[in-house]
This record gives structure tokens, sequence and C-alpha cells, in this order.
């Protein structure tokens, strides 16, 4: 598990960059009516045959050759397992990988958003080739972040100026921003709670 | 103090290959976030989480934990067991909560 979901994003990000992806697209749906949170990362990257598929989802696949790395897809599916959720996988080899983690949202163990501006721009900031699509579902509003579109208006300049890249980040988590009127501590996960002490 | 001792003093239910038993531990790190652990734990180290993930195995080969404590009865699974003997890495289960082990480690002087 990692402290919070941009975490998680950035690892599944640069997997999909290290697979020579030229288009990612990144959806995040956040939605209390359905109690569901999910992070789904698409790309056209060089994919995986089905053999892979299933290695890449043992945490001791890579850890042993090349160390540090290869942990992020079992701790993304383990976060899906935790947080009653689910798990998808799905790669084609030259076509890309789909990957999707669901969680339900008053789940005690879903972890906190984090920086996901940050995040987005580091993984864009990985190859600035890269195009990115980023969108934000909730029950309130709809958000897209796109770095084409971003960079037809820079034109030579790179995003990953710091004014730039600073502006890009505060955009996206101000896109992303839910009104506070969530009662904190009213009911707060109550059905959680109950759920976990039934089982 | 060797695996060994740790487990006989302990008391705790214990899984170990030979040469898990023979693992010297330098100290204790507590933490259920795995990649805190990751970042933060040393080699050597007595590992107490109510994590009983397969991940935590992962974890611990990683970071050369010598035991994997899981604490509070936490359900640990066959595959859990079968990995951490083939990676020789020791695994404990304790009814204890993470604070008691703790001080049963201090009462060792770890």
């Amino acid at each position: 598990m990692m402290a919070d979901l941009s975490m998680y994003l950035l690892d599944i990000a640069s997997n999909s960059i290290r697979a020579g992806a030229s288009h990612i697209m990144i959806r995040f749906v956040d939605s209390k009516k359905k109690n569901e949170i999910s992070l789904e990362i698409r790309d056209d990257g060089k994919g995986m045959d089905e053999a892979m598929v299933k290695k890449v989802q043992d945490p001791f696949f890579t850890t042993r050759k090349t160390r540090k790395i290869g942990l992020g897809i079992p701790f993304f599916k383990e976060l899906a397992q935790q947080c009653e959720g689910r798990f998808e996988l799905e790669s084609k080899v030259n076509k890309g990988t789909r990957i999707k983690c669901t969680m339900k949202k008053d789940h005690w163990d879903v972890p906190p958003r984090g920086d996901i501006g940050d995040a987005l721009v580091l993984a864009l900031c990985m190859n600035e080739a890269v195009h990115i699509h980023f969108d934000y579902i909730s029950d309130e509003k709809q958000f897209s972040f796109d770095s084409q579109q971003i960079r037809e208006i820079l034109g030579d300049v790179s995003i990953c100026e710091a004014e730039i890249s600073s502006w890009c980040k505060a955009y996206i988590n101000e896109g992303i921003k839910e009104e506070e009127k969530d009662e904190v501590i009213s009911g707060f996960k109550s059905s959680a709670r109950s759920d976990k002490e039934t089982s | 103090m060797q695996v060994k001792e740790f487990a006989q003093k302990t008391g705790f239910k214990i899984w170990a290959s030979e040469k898990a038993l023979e693992k010297e531990i330098s100290g204790v790190f507590v933490g259920d976030l795995l990649s805190w652990v990751i970042g933060n734990s040393e080699a050597n180290q007595i590992w107490i989480t109510v994590q009983s993930h397969l991940n935590s195995v992962a974890v611990s080969a990683l970071k050369e934990i010598s035991v994997l404590v899981i604490a509070q009865d936490a359900k640990i699974e066959q595959e859990v067991i079968d990995r951490a003997l083939e990676e020789d890495i020791a695994l404990c289960a304790s009814r204890l909560s993470a604070y008691e082990i703790c001080k049963k480690c201090v009462e060792l002087g770890l």
C-alpha cells in the first residue's frame, strides 16, 4: 500500500511511459452516489502477452532481478482487494494496456487522493512527447486536462518549465476539487465500519 | 539475537526455513503502509504489521527483513506461508497487538 492515490497514479503512468506509449488516457472517477472511486489508466504502449500479464501481478517477479521496481501493480491490486473493490488488467501485444482499480468509496482503507496534479505533471515531464489525457468525473462535476491542448497553446515553450508546470498542477488540483459539503464526522464511514465488524 | 531465539522466547507461531532461523535480528520496525516500510525499514529488522498480503513477503524480501510478524491474528493465506518459506523469510503470527509485540521486543533487549 502506498500513502495516497497520486503515488499509484504516477507509478502506473510511468509503466506506460516505459512501455513506449505515445498516448495515455487516465480516468479518475469519484462518486458518492455509486459509492465508488476508480482510477483507470489506458495506454498504447507495447503491451504484454498473457503470461506477462500474470507475471506483473506477482510481487516477486521484478523485485528479485531489478529490485525497487515492479511493486506498483501488485500494490494497486492489493488496494482494490483491501477496499472491497476490483482490479482489472488487460493487455494486448503491440496494442497497449488497460489497468483499473475500483474501490468502495466509504471503505476505511481508501487512501487520500494526494497531489494528483503533481503526479500528472511529473508523468508528463518524464517524456514530453507523450500525450496524456486526464478525465475526472464525480457526481458534481467533470474536468479534463489534455497535455496536447496545453502544448498547442505553449508552442515551443516546455510544459516542464517551472512556471508552466506549477500552473498545470494548480489548474488540475483546482479542477478536481470538491466542495467540502461532506459530513466529515457525522455518519462518517459508518457503513464500512459495520461491514468490517461483521466480517 | 537470532531468529530462532526470538521465536523461542516469544512463543509466537513461526514458519521458517532452516536458513531463516539462523538470521540475525538488528532491530524492530512497525508499519502497515508498504511503501513506507520500503522507504524506512532496514535490513535484518523484525517487521510488525497487520498486512498479511503476499506483498508483505515481497517487501520483506526486498528489504531483507529477518522476521515478518503478523499481529492481532490477521488472517494468513497458505500462499503467503509458502512464499515466506521459499524466500527464507521467517514468518510469525501472534494474537497480540503491534504495541504488545513491541513491548515483548523491548523486554528481549531489541
